[in-house]
């Protein structure tokens, strides 16, 4: 059976700034459709249909939702994955 | 009007004449805002936003590092789209939907900027003017796509 490693940091128990991890946030807009954007969670981050549904309710009701987080590094390659899709992303220290 | 077939196999997309024109010339007008040329305004902001809310340092800074890709990704699904889009009327076989969907989404971004779209905005009464003919388009262009994902996920 394959197996990956989680995408969170391994907590060192001393917490400087760079262990701090990232999030990757979508925000509700008026044009994508609740569809696509459901699709496009379960493309790209392999949720199931339950759980992009989730999120995708969270960004249309709340406004926003946090839909990975990791290294900074990986959240700007999750945006630059949602930006290609058209969807509202951005990145920003998980505090 | 358009029409995807999507019952069973490869949905199909059945496309007038105009409609192709349509759409080659709503593709082209996304492709104009994504030149590194155009000026940046309403519509190139929705469509390469900043990666960050309130951080205009670290939003240019991701800007630099994914921009270029982004608006290449964004230039190759239109010209994925527009080679496979037939020469006037006809059909065509969406075996990879999702180029589509992201040309598709990106001019529905675009003409949601110019038109002001909010989620209660209605589709025009009549078609009098250029405003009521786009906002038109982008309800036609909303079916497509709303077609096409489910297609997609079946």
């Amino acid at each position: 059976m394959v197996t990956t490693l989680p995408d969170t940091d391994v907590d060192t128990g001393e917490s400087t700034s760079a262990d701090v991890p990232w999030i990757t946030l979508v925000w509700n807009d008026p044009v994508n459709l609740m569809s696509y954007v459901t699709y496009v969670f379960q493309r790209l981050f392999g949720y199931d249909e339950a759980t992009a549904t989730k999120l995708m309710l969270d960004v249309h009701h709340k406004g926003r939702a946090v839909v990975s987080h990791g290294s900074r590094e990986r959240m700007e390659h999750d945006v630059a994955r949602l930006q290609a899709h058209g969807l509202w992303a951005t990145l920003q220290r998980d505090r | 009007m358009a029409r995807l077939h999507a019952a069973a196999g490869t949905p199909t997309l059945e496309l007038e004449d105009a409609e192709v024109e349509l759409l080659r010339g709503l593709l082209g007008e996304v492709a104009d805002e994504l030149s590194e040329d155009a000026t940046a305004g309403p519509v190139r902001e929705r469509l390469l936003p900043d990666a960050h809310r309130d951080d205009p340092e670290l939003a240019a800074a991701v800007r630099d590092l994914i921009e270029d890709s982004l608006r290449e990704d964004k230039l190759a699904d239109i010209a994925a789209v527009l080679a496979a889009l037939p020469l006037g009327a006809g059909a065509v076989e969406l075996t990879e939907p999702d180029p589509w969907l992201r040309a598709l989404n990106d001019v529905r971004l675009m003409l949601g900027v110019e038109l002001g779209v909010t989620e209660d905005t209605d589709p025009p009464e009549g078609v009098q003017d250029r405003t009521q003919l786009r906002l038109a388009i982008y309800f036609w262009l909303t079916h497509l796509q709303e077609g096409m994902v489910a297609s997609a996920v079946r």
